[in-house]
């Protein structure tokens, strides 16, 4: 593949990470990821929607004015999360109960207005959507992974399955708010931590071709 | 074209074509969605009355009820729901009254009692203490308030006793 679409990709993952880089997008994140599963949905759906919306953005683009693109792109969020809610309504009651009003306000996520204000008005169409799936993956990726010790800790399980067995106290607090931020917080660190010991955040392709397609440096 | 008019004009477009799928996609859910309401809400029901076919929505005095209906459109009685002041915050709670006047059920909804105090009000042994007592009953007679939760059961009773009295009125001379 392209080392350029690569290099959109992995920005997205490591670099600029909405979560452990930018700290974006954390509401849907500390209001849903209290068991794997509604974790995993919410981090697919967070990345099916910021690609939809990113694509019909982009088809559009030529026709917005400057003064309106913002507005436009929160209708066009607002349609397509709407939607999502509407078919998990028809299809997957149980998750959309599960996943409640963070669905909905995903249409008003920073994460969506960041990537098109900074990368899709910028630049052309097949990278954006590169980028917004590596930053879609970015989120996935840490949801998933404090939905999983947070249901892991909280109740001794994960996808519903016991792991510990009986003689296991879980944390109860890791299952409310405070838990949440706790988790999230020492998460960052690690990852940050992880990042920086083995090197994934040298940005050099950006830098050669000297165009600035981080967040930072636009 | 000015360059505001044009703004102004994208922006509605967007808009309208917004509104018009959305439109779209309701009418396709709708059908579904309000589908499985109704089979939710019957499956609720048929719990204090067996053999519920349909129900009707009313509003009595702030209190939410469903009159339930049976497979001849026979009144089967009402099940009502209704918040009251408990000893820290409401308690939202279902009570279900047949067509003799007599209380099928009652459930909980949601409380935010002291656990291992007002919780009690949750416990089938406070809850079946209902069941059976008829209009003409004095409540508090038929159900004793449980030591040490007196406040939260004493709130449950009290109100039962008012919803008792406006399901009389309104419905049990139908």
């Amino acid at each position: 593949m392209n080392s350029v679409i690569l290099q959109d990709i992995w920005r997205g993952i490591f670099q600029e990470n909405p979560v452990f880089r930018m700290f974006m997008g954390l509401c849907p994140l500390l209001g849903v990821s209290a068991y794997l599963l509604s974790g995993l949905s919410m981090g697919l759906i967070f990345t099916g929607v910021l690609i939809c919306c990113n694509l019909i953005f982009a088809l559009l683009q030529g026709g917005i004015p400057a003064q309106v693109r913002l507005p436009v792109f929160v209708i066009i969020s607002a349609t397509l999360v709407t939607t999502v809610d509407i078919i998990l309504q028809v299809y997957y009651p149980g998750m959309r109960e599960e996943l409640g009003i963070y669905l909905l306000l995903l249409a008003v996520n920073c994460v969506f207005f960041a990537r098109v204000e900074v990368f899709a008005s910028r630049r052309p169409l097949v990278r954006s959507i590169f980028d917004v799936l590596g930053v879609g993956l970015g989120f996935t990726i840490a949801i998933v992974v404090l939905a999983g010790i947070r249901e892991l800790l909280g109740t001794g399980a994960l996808m519903g399955a016991e792991v510990f067995g009986p003689h296991f106290e879980p944390i109860r607090m890791l299952r409310e708010a405070p838990g949440a931020f706790i988790a999230l917080g020492l998460l960052m660190a690690l990852a940050n931590t992880i990042y920086r010991k083995y090197r994934l955040l040298d940005d050099d392709t950006e830098n050669e071709a000297g165009e600035g397609g981080s967040l930072w440096n636009s | 074209m000015p360059n505001y008019l044009k703004s102004a004009l994208v922006f509605i477009f967007a808009g309208i074509v917004g509104g018009i799928f959305l439109t779209g996609v309701n009418l396709w859910a709708e059908e579904t969605i309000e589908e499985r309401q109704l089979q939710q809400e019957l499956a609720i029901l048929e719990d204090y009355f067996p053999g519920v076919a349909s129900y009707k929505e009313d509003e009595v005095e702030g209190m939410n009820a469903q009159l339930v209906y049976g497979k001849e459109k026979e009144f089967l009685g009402v099940l009502m729901t209704t918040r009251q002041q408990g000893y820290s915050d409401y308690i939202v709670y279902q009570l279900a009254v047949d067509r003799q006047g007599k209380i099928v059920g009652l459930k909980v909804l949601e409380h935010n009692e002291t656990e291992d105090i007002g919780g009690v009000i949750e416990e089938p042994e406070f809850r079946e203490q209902f069941l059976g007592v008829s209009f003409q009953d004095t409540v508090s007679e038929k159900v004793e308030v449980v030591s040490g939760a007196t406040e939260s059961t004493r709130a449950i009773i009290d109100s039962v006793e008012e919803v008792m009295e406006v399901v009389e009125e309104e419905y049990l001379n139908q």
